[in-house]
Order: structure tokens, then C-alpha cells, then sequence
């Protein structure tokens, strides 16, 4: 049996064995309760909804008066959102660094416009903030303000009266009724934590605040099954940032150096994305009039008729025959654009011209990819999926499973090749693995360097093994990584 | 269907369009049975746990935004019942589903999934492992919907899924020359 033929069976005997499950479901006492009852007793239907919407209208004009009541002289200013922008340290252990009954540094009131209105700070808070008036400010702007003071303080002004925790990182949380500002403020405030990050070396927690306690609660569940809904947000993050949580998109958690270059590294990695998928996009239109299958097959034409060139030994970069030659990442990087001009069967030159154009987005993508190779940070379990694609182009190549049945599985695939060749001729350990097709010899290649990056950097500086290595396996845990490493250098040593 | 037909037959079912679920049921019991079964490896827990779904998900269908991505939105529905019922029953189970360390994870005593081409996945696939081959192979979602459903980066979801199937065809092979 070959793979195509079990995976045949596979969906056949999956078929066989699929639940139906749908009747139980529909007839399930749990719905639709109310239409029965309403059949049943109208009357007690309409005095329920009468209680209902009498008891709705009564919240409504209590839920109205509360902003009155607390922020009475606001509440004449046009397009207050009551948008909450909640900032925490946090110190080494996690835990909130100001040590006050109100772990909240600060708590801003943020318009509708995304600027702060108000601002109640905690003692820790004050302190931080004895000269700054953040009020007025844009959200991005007044982050990198409390950023800055922070680092002006030397990370430890935040704790105070004993406690002296120095803040590892900021929480800065965004909550608020009106979703549509809410988001388009925690956009701002991820905006801001990015760049106080690089302009402060601050690490920074952005969280979107109504939306996503029940996501940190979730996610946090993942590594801590008994995570309770009633935790405060600091002790989640500290789960999370135990087990080197990185929160998706949605969230930016930036706790450690390392971890946040990376993530800076995957910003920019999803934002040249974004470039090439314009640049594909008016590839498509301009020079396929927005046919897109015309396209894709222009594409895999033009990719085999390189390969094609490659392998006969006729494609060169920077002097370097691709075929024979050992290539780095940064020739394959810097030359998407000449690899696409060694290519001959254009149709025509607006074609050539579109192509290119699509190949420096794809270039600038790929740089923002291939500066994974040598981010030297990333524990055990992250490196995966830096690896991952790299990883993946290998075993596509080995396998030969390439899948194309869209245009986005066109767009991987480009992206796949391209790693292959990066992959590939990155680095001469891996040459005989490669040519045998042999993925453990290429693994222990891979490993190699591995070991070979360890120790120099173990020679060049005292630097702390988790941010400076490059690892390619998957560790069950930080200490049996640890322990690997350890026994790698002892030996190097020996 | 794509999400947004998906998420059309939502707003309907939402709107109280009762046809709408049967579309919805046929559309997602593939891809939410092998989500389940990938999670708990056993073959009752899953058939209740695909049941209590989409229960729930009739129950909270108010709550269902529009727009939304209903496919992930069923997922987590799926994936948090069946967490909760690993937990019920107190067994030792990673739920560590983004970062991988599977390896380990213990199945529910009880009845094994039984089918042997799906026992061969659940012996020798890691639940990560198994969910994507699953959703991928016999579910026919793409990788990326696959890694949008499951909230993983796509190049995790690749990998994982090269690595299942290298693991596959050398259990196949041995299997052939026996």
C-alpha cells in the first residue's frame, strides 16, 4: 500500500466511523426550550418579556448613569469611549512589581480620538509619573513616555516602599465598551509598545483588555489546566510567561529580550507579507487582468523553467553556480531579483516587469524569514516553528509533496522553494546530506552548527544560553535543553 | 465551503433559520470529529464531545458575531468542552497544543478509537500530529485554514504535518514488507 492508497482508506474507514450525530443533537433538551414554552404559555411569555425588556431599560438607565456619576466633567466632551488603558509592572518573578493593594501603575481613560483623559495612578505609579502629565497625549505616545521613565529609572523605580522588584516588563491592557475605538486603541498601543521596545529596550505585555481575559484564561489553560477565570490578569500573564507563551497576533507578549526580537522578527515577517501580497496582487491584475490561474501557471512555469536552468548547472548568483557551488543566505536574499532575471521565457516585458516587481516583495519577505536564521534567541520549544518552514521546504523536497491546488498554496509553495534553495546551500555541512537525500544526516548537520554556534558564543561572551543559541529540536522542557547544551560544551571543552 | 459561506449559514441559523444548521452540521462534523478524537483518542469521548458541541453551539448561537471566523469559533467551543472533560476525569493530559512535547500524552482508558488505519495514526502520531493529518487528509481543510482553526503558525502546522506524514509512510513501508 502506498501513501496515496492509505490515505484513501484512511478517508473511507474515517467515513465509516463518523458519528451522526445530528438528530440527538436537534432533539436535545437543551434547545430550543424557549419555542416550546412559548407555545405552551404565551401569556406567561409576554409578562416574561414584558419583566425583561422593564428590567433592560432599568439597567440601560443605571449602566447610563455610572459615567456620569465617576467622570461627571467628561462626560460633556464629545466622544468619550470610556476606553480603559491599564498599565502593570511586572518583576522578574511575575508578579506585579509595584508592591501596592493596586497593582495597576495607572489607569487611563482614553477618548474616543485615542487620547488619554484622564489618568489615576497608584502610589508606584505616581511616582513614576511626579512630572508627566499624560493627558492629551495619544496612547502610542504616552506608552513611550511611561516606558522611557521606566528606563530612566533604572527598571527598578517602579517598585517602591521595600519592595524594590525591578519591572521586567510592562502590562499594558485596553478594555472598553465601544469595541470598534477599543480596537483601534489597542492598535495604537501595540504600535507604541513596539517602538518603545526598540527605543527602550522595555519588554512589554499589550493585551486587549474586555476581549481577551477569557483568551489569556484559555490560553493560559493550555499550560496551567487549573488557571481560574478569577486570576488577575498579571498572575495569567505570569503563566503564560513561564511557559514562554507568545500570544498570537492578537497579543504581543514581549517579556524577554530574546523572545522579543523574535516577535519583532515575526512583525516584520507578516508585514512583508503583506507587501508580497500586494505586489502578487497587482501582478495579477495588471499583467493577468486578474486571472488568477493564469497567473499561478505563469508562475509554475517560470519556477521549473529556472529549476530546470539550476540544475543543468546554467543559473549562477553573485558568480556562484547554484548547482555546484556552496551559496549563503544572504547571495539567495540579496539576488531574488537577478535569479528572476536569469529566467527566459517571459512573454512579454510588462510580464518580466510585473514578475520582478512581485520578486522584490518576495525578497523583502524572504529577508525579513532568513534573519531567523541567525536570531539567536528562542528556547527549546519556540525554535520550532522558526524552523518549521525551513524544516518543511526540506522535507517537501525530500518527499516531493508539493500541493498545489490554489493560489495560496502557490504563494507557499514559492515560499517553500526559495527556502529550499536557501536551505540548501546555506551551509556546506549540509551539502552531502542534501545530495543523499538523508534527513538525519541533514538533522545532524543542522546540529552541528548547532554546537558550533554554542561554543562561540560561549567564547565571545558570558551570555545567557537561552538568548544566544540557535536550536533546531524540539525539548521537552527548558532543563533538558539545558542539560543538552551543558553536555555539548563540557565535551568541546574536554 | 469557505468561511464566509460558512458564516452566511451562521447568520442564518443566528436569524433562526433552522435549515441552516443541517448545512452547518454537514459542513463541520468531519473536520470538529477528528479535531475531538485527535484530542481525547477515544472514539465514544469524541462522538459525545462532537455532540456537546454543537449543543453548545445552538445554545450560544446569540453569541456568534457576524463576520467572525465560525469555523474557529466551533473549534474552541470543541477543543474547551473536550479540555474540560479530560479534566472531569482527571487524567493526566498536556494541553500544551501550540508548542508541541505531545509525545506523551496518555489516551482516555476506554474503548481505543478501534479502525485500524485510524488506530495507526492515534499509536504513532502525537495528538498535534494527528489533528492536522486528520483535519488535512481526511477533513480536506488546507494547512492554513488548518493553522487558523487551531490558532498555530502555519509553518508549525507544515511541519508537524511533513512530520506526520514522514512518520506515516515509514509505518507503511514496514507494514509492506512484512
Amino acid at each position: 500500500m502506498n501513501f496515496g492508497e492509505f490515505t484513501k482508506n484512511l478517508k473511507s474507514e474515517f467515513e465509516n466511523r463518523l458519528p451522526d450525530v445530528f438528530e440527538r443533537v436537534k432533539n436535545s433538551p437543551t434547545y430550543p426550550v424557549a419555542p416550546q414554552f412559548q407555545k405552551e404559555n404565551p401569556k406567561s411569555v409576554k409578562s416574561l418579556r414584558f419583566v425583561i425588556a422593564a428590567c433592560a431599560v432599568v439597567i440601560f438607565i443605571l449602566a447610563a448613569m455610572v459615567p456620569v456619576i465617576l467622570y461627571s466633567p467628561k462626560t460633556t466632551s464629545p466622544g468619550l469611549a470610556f476606553i480603559e488603558l491599564t498599565v502593570e509592572a511586572l518583576g522578574d518573578d511575575g508578579a506585579a512589581a509595584s508592591a501596592s493593594s493596586d497593582e495597576k501603575l495607572m489607569i487611563g481613560l482614553v477618548t474616543a480620538g485615542g487620547e488619554i483623559a484622564a489618568v489615576h495612578a497608584n502610589e508606584a505609579g505616581r511616582i513614576l509619573l511626579s512630572n508627566e502629565n499624560l493627558v492629551g497625549l495619544k496612547v502610542k505616545t504616552a506608552l513611550g513616555r511611561i516606558a522611557a521613565l521606566t528606563r530612566a529609572m533604572g527598571y527598578t523605580g517602579v517598585g517602591y516602599t521595600g519592595a524594590e522588584k525591578s519591572a521586567k516588563a510592562l502590562v499594558v491592557s485596553v478594555a472598553g465598551s465601544d469595541k470598534k475605538t477599543a480596537l483601534a486603541v489597542k492598535a495604537d498601543a501595540e504600535q507604541g509598545a513596539a517602538e518603545y521596545f526598540f527605543l527602550n529596550k522595555v519588554p512589554a505585555v499589550v493585551v486587549t483588555g474586555d476581549l481577551d481575559k477569557e483568551k489569556l484564561v484559555e490560553r493560559a489553560r493550555q499550560f496551567d489546566p487549573n488557571a481560574d477565570i478569577t486570576m488577575s490578569v498579571a498572575k495569567l500573564t505570569e503563566i503564560l510567561r513561564d511557559n514562554r507563551a507568545f500570544l498570537s497576533s492578537e497579543v504581543m507578549l514581549a517579556y524577554h529580550d530574546s523572545d522579543a526580537l523574535h516577535e519583532m522578527k515575526e512583525l516584520y515577517r507578516r508585514k512583508m507579507f503583506a507587501v508580497l501580497a500586494t505586489k502578487t496582487e497587482n501582478f495579477i491584475d495588471e499583467v493577468y487582468h486578474g486571472d488568477r490561474d493564469a497567473a499561478f501557471a505563469r508562475v509554475i512555469a517560470l519556477l521549473n523553467e529556472y529549476y530546470q536552468k539550476a540544475s543543468a548547472g546554467n543559473a549562477y548568483i553573485n558568480g556562484k553556480n547554484v548547482k555546484t557551488d556552496a551559496l549563503k543566505a544572504g547571495d539567495i536574499v540579496d539576488n531574488i531579483v537577478g535569479i528572476l532575471n536569469t529566467v527566459e521565457g517571459y512573454q512579454s516585458a510588462a510580464e518580466k516587469e510585473a514578475f520582478i516587481s512581485f520578486a522584490v516583495g518576495f525578497r523583502e519577505c524572504l529577508r525579513g524569514i532568513t534573519e531567523d536564521f541567525s536570531v539567536k534567541c528562542i528556547e527549546g520549544k519556540r525554535v520550532i516553528a522558526a524552523y518549521g518552514d525551513v524544516g518543511f521546504a526540506f522535507l517537501e523536497h525530500l518527499g516531493n509533496l508539493v500541493e498545489l491546488t490554489s493560489f495560496e498554496d502557490m504563494m507557499h509553495y514559492v515560499e517553500s522553494e526559495f527556502f529550499e534553495i536557501v536551505d540548501t546551500f546555506d551551509n556546506s555541512l549540509f551539502a552531502d546530506a542534501v545530495a543523499e537525500k538523508d534527513k538525519d544526516a541533514y538533522l545532524a548537520g543542522l546540529e552541528k552548527v548547532v554546537t558550533l554556534n554554542y561554543i562561540e558564543v560561549k567564547k565571545q561572551a558570558e551570555i545567557s544560553i537561552s538568548s544566544t543559541i540557535t536550536v533546531i529540536m524540539e525539548w521537552d522542557s527548558l532543563d533538558d535543553y539545558y542539560a543538552w547544551a551543558n553536555a555539548i560544551l563540557s565535551s568541546a571543552q574536554n | 465551503m469557505d468561511r464566509h459561506e460558512l458564516d452566511k449559514y451562521m447568520i442564518r441559523f443566528r436569524a433562526g433559520d433552522e435549515s441552516a444548521f443541517e448545512v452547518i452540521y454537514n459542513e463541520t462534523q468531519r473536520g470538529l470529529f477528528s479535531f475531538v478524537l485527535s484530542i481525547c483518542k477515544n472514539y465514544h469521548t469524541a462522538e459525545d464531545m462532537l455532540q456537546n458541541t454543537y449543543i453548545k453551539m445552538r445554545a450560544g448561537i446569540a453569541g456568534y458575531e457576524p463576520g467572525s471566523n465560525a469555523l474557529a469559533w466551533l473549534f474552541t467551543i470543541a477543543k474547551n468542552l473536550t479540555l474540560n472533560e479530560l479534566q472531569k476525569r482527571k487524567k493526566e493530559v498536556y494541553t500544551d497544543f501550540d508548542l508541541g512535547s505531545l509525545e506523551n500524552e496518555k489516551k482516555f482508558e476506554g474503548e481505543p478509537v478501534s479502525s485500524p488505519l485510524l488506530d495507526i495514526i492515534m499509536d504513532n502520531l502525537s495528538p498535534s500530529e494527528a489533528q492536522i493529518v486528520l483535519l488535512h487528509l481526511v477533513s480536506g481543510y488546507k494547512h492554513r485554514e488548518i493553522a487558523d482553526m487551531t490558532k498555530k503558525p502555519l509553518g508549525t502546522v507544515l511541519w508537524s504535518y511533513r512530520n506526520a506524514v514522514g512518520k506515516l509512510k515509514k509505518i507503511i513501508e514496514k507494514e509492506d514488507a512484512r
